[in-house]
């Protein structure tokens, strides 16, 4: 309601009151607490008296004091009574006599009042129309508000005025006892008495006496020449020091950039030499110790688990050759614990027994893989490259060597001698194998095309090349297992029960022999004593070794490797086979040849009759009881029919 | 085998970032030294100390603005063609080469000779 | 993601880079005209403590951050550099190697077998 402009309230107010003089001046309503006059309103008691408060702003004059008074609650308005008949008045004093008194009496100050405010009016030309407005009002009103105007102009600016003044006398304060504090503490070492009397309690808590203390310098105005002398020693000093930076940050430049230089280099022939596929990382050389990419050949990752090596080599850069070399990490720890030259290969020799010397002859070996043989510098990236590659040869043969001395531990009943740590020799009776780690010297490589080609080369090789894939086959079933047994928290075991490397290549030329010596043994005692008994094969069905039950749910990663782990299982199959001699007119005898751990043969004889009805069906494993036992059922049974 | 374009592309980005990195280090020598040639009383060399400094800002932000580029293709492209942080990467396929090598070496020994 | 520290820590170095130039020219300042003009004081010299710790302040402060500045960024440079180079993903598909074709490869073993054993 303060806000209403003043005109039409003071017309409103016009209307209603009829110059009703009033028993309360609304101009002198002022807040109770007259410390701060304030223009701003923020305390939440004058809420009340704001409206009082734009009485005074000089804007919006008193609109409606009836309104304001009539809603005031009695306990603020008769303070305001009070406070507008002056101090010292009390509302006990009020009387309806002494107020009409008072009414006379200003009824007559009023006309004075009124001429003047009529020229007020008229001179004042910066307020028309508040000035017309006024003259409308009730006298009482009238006069005091016209002086309000000006006393409200100089009212704000006396608000103003008495609140600069009391901060800057805060401030004055303020100052002045830091002061005294000031000078009390340097006092106190020279006159503690005065001093503690000056000081105050909190400053003598919190420091103590004497602390504070003061000394005059004499202040020696510097000479002239001491002046320049100083500007000149600035002057250097700066000067020395923006060379020394200058000379810095070049030498800095200079460095970084032949590192920058070098760095890019190695990067860009890492990045021409390396595929996505490969597995880099970083590692510290050993050799020069600076940290340097690395990058894995092994084949861990693919289902080996030879432990021996790591199989991670460092891409090192050498300026000589300008070209990168992959170097083994452990290549210069291995030589030095003398377990000779780094590089080694296995190489298959075969050898035929010279029946009249007993002794044996070489007949057969296997010749140096290209990839070992010195490159012909087609190129550097075909280096890198063929380095890594060799590596991973290299790596290979040493894994296969290790796996077949710990398969040859158990083949030694089977003819398998461990010679040294680097050989293995298989006995047959025609003939000796033998496998052997070679180490890769010059001499080597430089005699490895004066071989004559010799009868047996092509089955020493086909001897090594199977045993190479039969260690992938290995890997692979690793990876199977590893990939299937995602549950299991201990880790994989290494498959030392399942090295299957020299064994079914043995039991292949172990089983070809029983069967030599069994159908020598057949021709002997049935085929030769039978008449026109003929001996036939079986054809086998191919047994099916146990391939676990294909579930749809397989990743195809499985699948892939099931699939070529099939591939092998014909060779990986125990051998067997099945012989049928047919006995005409007396039945037919069924021998069946098989290894159960490819290098032992049992040999199941089943003598069938005529009729059909199984006479015999049993096991040896000795040939000698088998030659006896034909014999018998030949001389027993067949001939004895026949003479019948 | 290289690697494989985009990666290419990458490292030399990245090298030119290097080589601008480097350029500023350079301006700004040239700078501390023009600037000392203008403190010997030298006031010739005004121009050039504007040019230097200019030099040594614009290289600076060329840089900056490039390396931003570079951290932004490294985010893009996390998911596809770079493996998240805590993963290992891993060698396989060896095995396969191996075992083809092998047969190819089988094959070679088996026609041969001749049979 | 580590990029987002990248990002902030390439920002805050180029930041103080960019300062320091600033800083370094300043301490610099040879001039001590200005000053007096404005305090109106006269002919304090400038004490040689201060003259020297600009002057070091200068080198080995801003210079040295100037420098690790570029090189802090250089390092990032490397990082990015291996982080692309290392941790790349091999496609599947586009790199995968050829197949072994199982029938040929069925027909190797066969031979194989006979082969070793001297019956071809």
């Amino acid at each position: 309601m303060t806000n209403n402009p003043p005109d039409q309230s003071s017309q409103a107010a016009n209307h209603e009151t009829k110059r009703i003089p009033l028993a309360i001046d609304p101009n002198f309503m002022k807040t109770t607490s007259s410390a701060l006059p304030t223009d701003q309103s923020d305390d939440n008691d004058k809420s009340q008296n704001g409206t009082h408060q734009n009485a005074t702003t000089g804007q919006s004059l008193v609109n409606n004091p009836y309104e304001m008074f009539g809603s005031m609650p009695l306990d603020q308005l008769i303070p305001v009574i009070l406070q507008s008949r002056g101090i010292g008045s009390k509302f006990a004093d009020l009387s309806e006599r002494v107020l009409s008194e008072e009414i006379a009496n200003d009824a007559e100050d009023m006309e004075h009042v009124k001429n003047l405010d009529e020229d007020v009016e008229m001179d004042s030309s910066d307020f028309p129309a508040n000035a017309d407005q006024e003259a409308l009002k009730p006298q009482q009103i009238e006069g005091p508000l016209a002086r309000e105007e000006e006393d409200q102009m100089t009212q704000e600016q006396f608000q103003q005025l008495k609140n600069s003044t009391v901060q800057s006398l805060n401030l004055s304060v303020n100052e002045a006892s830091l002061a005294l504090e000031f000078v009390s503490l340097l006092l106190s070492s020279v006159r503690p008495s005065a001093a503690n009397a000056s000081m105050s309690p909190f400053l003598k808590n919190a420091v103590p006496t004497a602390s504070l203390n003061a000394e005059k310098i004499p202040y020696e105005k510097a000479t002239e020449s001491e002046i320049v002398d100083k500007k000149l020693t600035t002057r250097g000093w700066k000067l020395r020091s923006l060379e020394e930076s200058r000379v810095l940050l070049k030498d800095t430049h200079k460095t970084l950039e032949a590192s920058l230089r070098k760095e890019q280099n190695y990067w860009s022939k890492v990045s021409a030499n390396t595929s996505k596929k490969d597995v880099i990382f970083k590692m510290k050389d050993q050799e020069t110790g600076e940290k340097s990419l690395g990058l894995k050949y092994g084949y861990e990752d693919s289902g080996s688990s030879y432990k021996q090596e790591r199989g991670i080599a460092i891409l090192r850069y050498n300026a000589n050759k300008d070209a990168l070399e992959a170097v083994p990490a452990e290549k210069q720890q291995f030589e030095s614990m003398n377990r000779g030259p780094f590089e080694k290969f296995m190489r298959v020799r075969i050898f035929t027994k010279i029946q009249e010397e007993d002794d044996y002859i070489l007949s057969g070996e296997t010749a140096l893989d290209d990839l070992l043989l010195a490159a012909d510098n087609s190129g550097a990236e075909q280096n890198i490259r063929r380095q890594i590659s060799k590596l991973q040869f290299l790596i290979f043969e040493k894994e296969l060597m290790y796996h077949l001395k710990k398969e040859s531990e158990t083949l030694i009943s089977y003819g398998v001698t461990l010679e040294n740590e680097n050989k293995i020799t298989v006995e047959f009776p025609t003939e000796k194998i033998e496998f052997e780690m070679m180490n890769l010297t010059d001499e080597v490589i430089l005699n490895h095309q004066q071989d004559a080609p010799k009868t047996n080369d092509r089955k020493a090789a086909l001897i090594l090349v199977m045993l190479r894939m039969l260690l992938v086959v290995m890997y692979k079933k690793q990876i199977r297992k590893k990939l299937l047994m995602v549950a299991h928290s201990k880790a994989v075991h290494p498959f030392d029960n399942e090295a299957l490397l020299l064994r079914p290549i043995m039991g292949k030329f172990r089983h070809e022999n029983y069967l030599n010596l069994l159908q020598k043994v057949i021709k002997t005692y049935v085929l030769d004593v039978v008449a026109n008994s003929v001996v036939t094969e079986i054809p086998s069905d191919y047994r099916k070794q146990n391939i676990p039950v294909r579930r749809e749910t397989y990743d195809k990663h499985i699948t892939k490797l099931d699939d070529e782990i099939t591939l092998f299982d014909k060779i990986l199959q125990l051998p067997r086979i099945d012989l049928k001699v047919e006995l005409p007119g007396s039945g037919k005898i069924e021998f069946g040849l098989e290894s159960s751990n490819y290098c032992n043969a049992t040999t199941s004889v089943k003598l069938v009759d005529a009729s059909n009805a199984t006479i015999f069906d049993t096991r040896f494993s000795n040939f000698k009881e088998l030659e006896d036992f034909l014999h018998f059922i030949v001389s027993e049974y067949v001939t004895e029919g026949k003479q019948e | 085998m290289p690697q494989p374009e985009f990666i290419q592309e990458r490292l030399k980005s990245l090298d030119t970032i290097d080589d601008l990195l480097v350029s500023t280090l350079l301006h700004a020598s040239q700078v501390v030294g023009t600037m000392e040639e203008l403190k010997r009383g030298n006031d010739t060399m005004k121009t050039q100390f504007e040019n230097h400094t200019r030099s040594f800002y614009s290289s600076l932000e060329h840089a900056t603005v490039a390396l931003r580029r570079e951290i932004k293709h490294l985010d893009d492209n996390v998911g596809t063609r770079l493996l998240p942080i805590n993963v290992n990467k891993k060698a396989t396929g060896q095995d396969n080469d191996k075992l083809r090598d092998q047969f190819e070496v089988l094959e070679r020994e088996l026609r041969g000779h001749g049979n | 993601m580590s990029d987002k520290g990248l990002l902030e820590q390439l920002n805050r170095t180029t930041e103080t880079l960019s300062h320091s130039l600033t800083n370094l020219i300043r301490y610099a300042s040879i001039s001590t005209e200005k000053d007096d003009e404005e305090h109106g004081a006269q002919e304090l010299p400038e004490s040689t403590s201060k003259t020297s710790t600009g002057g070091l302040m200068m080198v080995s402060g801003q210079t040295a951050q100037l420098i690790r500045g570029i090189q802090d960024l250089m390092v990032m440079t490397r990082n990015i550099r291996e982080k692309w180079v290392l941790t790349q993903i091999p496609d599947e598909k586009a790199d995968s190697q050829q197949e072994l074709e199982m029938a040929k490869c069925a027909d190797l073993l066969e031979e194989w077998s006979k082969a070793v054993l001297g019956k071809i």
